[in-house]
């Protein structure tokens, strides 16, 4: 042990001889280490990133989503665009729980833009027409009241749950619970409110971002009977009406194992080959999981990649490293042939050598590491939108593999040192 | 004072060595071999048969002109080398039977050097200068008995007080008694000097000389290479050589001289 010491803090002083030297060298380690746990990190991040928005979807999940034609789809229809006749169909939510055994439960929903208001008060917010399930599979939290029941949908009650921002838009000091609001030219009893939740990420082009705090919860049947389904919309002079009966359906099965077999039966049920949805393509089959399935895979490219990369630049440090320690061997030689005489095996030569790399890749790998983890936090700083996780496994295996590089590295001129002739090193200038 | 009953500590019987120049990789890896001398090594004979015995206390100068083998032979004596072929029994045992690690270990317990260029080690203090030959040592610890036998040779060399100086804050002079203390550290059988003063002014030089002499005269075996004859005149027996062999062995004259005053001191006695 008190050898192993010793041979530290001499091989420290050797290297303390060359200061700028050997301050160089380790900062190749240290770059090195530093660019394999910040890259890591990045990688990291940004795959748990993925993995939580398409999470916070429910991976049991399965959303069958109405989408506005494009102009070309609609002229494919073969139809004039009056009225636009789009999306998803009571007979088409009824088709998928007829025929998809797996479906565990369904969660059909209307969505419509319109102004909320109580007294002088209003907000635009999003009128959002569904039954009992929502909160759950949203997972909204209540601040006070309650949800909307089977039986408020049952007897298609006017009843509405305000969203966070809503309700304090529209009652900012008073408890709106019991109070009512107007939504179009009805009146709606406030049930309950829902505690602040932030908006669902959009993810890649598939299905954008949902913002939940300005909504305005209404059972289904409620909206079904108070709206219609034609909407008008005046746009700049003219005007569009739409007719939707359901914006979209949420379909859970029991275990994540059913999702994959189950995509394709309600692709079937719901358009199937040259059915009205199938040549509009108005509708859109999104299945979170296999997109976290690729979003999985995208990240681990994405950190093979930035792995190799940054490999690369500690394995040229591990170069560096070793193109000092062969200078160092080289000019150190009437050195070893000193200690040589007095007595050094080579195995000394060897160990000593050894042990000065080591301290190299050593000082320059916890540098790295310190360096390593400090990035990823700059990076966050000033990319607040760019997530980056440092794993302790990353820690470890920059840390290690810059002492095995330190080793490797180390091994040839050490061996070089250890093999030479005392005489002649003796009588080397 | 008959040396002849005493046992001797450095035997040569025949000692032979021959370096076959061009085959042998004195490069290491990548061999500085020229071109040419591939195709025909050759053969230098280095020493022709050396045959000798030194006595423990002896104080020996080795002469001889450049390629006489007086090189070769204290690099014998050092145990950097082995011989071709003949015996170098050191203390008990046959050090040309050893392997490479075994005569490490012999050098660092046995032998003592004092080089030309002091051979100090730049980075390391005086005190570490001194310790290193014991670090290489079984499990080379540094205890406190050795640490205060350091200091006492510091004192002995008269370095105490620049223990934990390098040897670039020291003078050529100061640094070879470094060295000589370094030499004695591990309180070995025979001490080597090669060319020791070669680098030292004359004052210096003579200061040194007088430091081994005092060695010699505390009952140290002195070995020493020299091509000066003042220098040599310190020993008490001077072995001159050429072309790898011992042609001269005996007292050196001032020796010879303190030898016969005693004798002629003696003789009232021994008549009377």
């Amino acid at each position: 042990m008190s050898r192993i010491w010793r041979g530290l803090k001499l091989g420290m002083k050797s290297l303390l001889l060359h200061k700028l030297r050997s301050g160089l060298t380790v900062l190749g380690i240290v770059f090195g280490v530093a660019s394999v746990i910040a890259m890591l990190a990045v990688g990291e991040g940004s795959s748990r990133d993925a993995q939580t928005r398409i999470q916070q979807l429910g991976a049991t999940n399965i959303i069958v989503r109405s989408v506005k034609p494009t102009d070309e789809t609609q002229a494919s229809g073969g139809r004039p665009a009056r009225v636009l006749n789009y999306g998803l169909k009571y007979e088409d939510f009824d088709r998928i729980m007829a025929t998809v055994p797996t479906i565990k439960k369904a969660l059909p929903i209307r969505e419509i833009r319109k102004q909320i208001r109580h007294l002088e008060k209003s907000i635009d917010g999003r009128v959002v027409g569904t039954t009992h399930d929502y909160d759950e599979f949203n997972r909204l939290e209540m601040e006070r009241g309650r949800f909307l029941t089977e039986a408020d949908n049952a007897k298609t009650m006017n009843y509405a749950v305000l969203a966070a921002d809503t309700a304090t838009t529209l009652f900012p000091y008073e408890d709106p619970v019991g109070q009512s609001v107007k939504l179009g030219g009805d009146y709606y009893t406030v049930v309950g409110v829902t505690k602040k939740r932030g908006s669902t990420a959009a993810i890649g082009g598939s299905l954008s971002g949902q913002e939940f705090d300005k909504d305005v919860y209404i059972p289904l049947t409620t909206c079904k009977m108070r709206f219609g389904e034609k909407i008008l919309n005046s746009r700049a002079g003219s005007m569009e009406a739409e007719e939707t009966q359901l914006s979209q359906v949420t379909l859970q099965v029991g275990t994540i194992e059913e999702v994959k077999p189950t995509h394709p039966i309600i692709e079937g049920a719901v358009k199937p080959p040259g059915s009205q949805h199938a040549l509009k393509k108005d509708v859109d089959i999104i299945v979170p999981y296999e997109l976290l399935l690729e979003a999985q895979r995208t990240a681990r490219q994405f950190s093979i990649i930035l792995g190799t990369i940054a490999g690369i630049s500690l394995l040229v440090g591990g170069i560096g490293v070793m193109n000092i320690m062969l200078a160092t061997v080289t000019e150190r030689t009437r050195e070893i042939g000193i200690r040589r005489a007095l007595g050094a095996k080579r195995n000394d030569i060897t160990q000593q050598f050894l042990i000065e790399t080591m301290v190299l890749a050593g000082v320059g790998g916890m540098l790295g590491v310190t360096l390593g983890i400090t990035i990823p936090q700059l990076i966050v700083y000033f990319i607040p939108e760019q997530k980056a996780i440092v794993t302790g496994s990353s820690v470890i295996m920059a840390f290690g593999i810059s002492v095995l590089v330190g080793i490797l590295a180390g091994l040839y001129p050490a061996m070089r040192a250890a093999m030479m002739d005392p005489i002649e090193a003796l009588r080397h200038e | 004072m008959n040396t002849n009953v005493r046992k001797p500590i450095v035997r040569l019987i025949d000692v032979r060595k021959k370096y076959v120049m061009g085959a042998h990789g004195g490069g290491g890896f990548f061999g500085r071999r020229k071109a040419g001398q591939n195709d025909q090594p050759v053969v230098v004979n280095a020493l022709t048969g050396v045959s000798v015995d030194f006595y423990p206390g002896e104080y020996i100068a080795i002469m001889g002109a450049s390629g006489s083998g007086k090189s070769t032979m204290l690099n014998l004596l050092g145990c950097l080398d082995r011989p071709s072929s003949g015996q170098y029994i050191l203390g008990d045992r046959d050090v040309a039977l050893l392997s490479d690690d075994e005569l490490s270990e012999v050098r660092s317990r046995y032998i003592g050097f004092i080089f030309q260029s002091y051979n100090l080690i730049q980075q390391y203090t005086v005190t570490e200068n001194i310790q290193l030959p014991l670090t290489y040592q079984g499990n080379g610890e540094i205890t406190e008995a050795v640490q205060q036998r350091t200091e006492d040779l510091a004192r002995l060399v008269g370095l105490h007080d620049r223990l934990d100086h390098r040897p670039t804050q020291l003078s050529g002079g100061q640094q070879q008694r470094v060295a000589i203390a370094r030499s004695l550290i591990n309180d070995p059988y025979i001490i080597l000097a090669d060319e020791a003063t070669g680098n030292l002014d004359t004052k210096t030089s003579h200061e040194i000389m007088e430091m081994i002499g005092r060695l010699n005269d505390a009952g140290k075996t002195i070995i020493m290479v020299t091509h000066e004859d003042d220098i040599a005149e310190n020993a008490k027996r001077i072995i001159k050589m050429r072309d790898g062999l011992i042609i001269e062995d005996g007292p050196s004259p001032r020796w010879q001289a303190q030898l016969d005053k005693e004798r002629n001191a003696m003789a009232p006695l021994a008549q009377g």
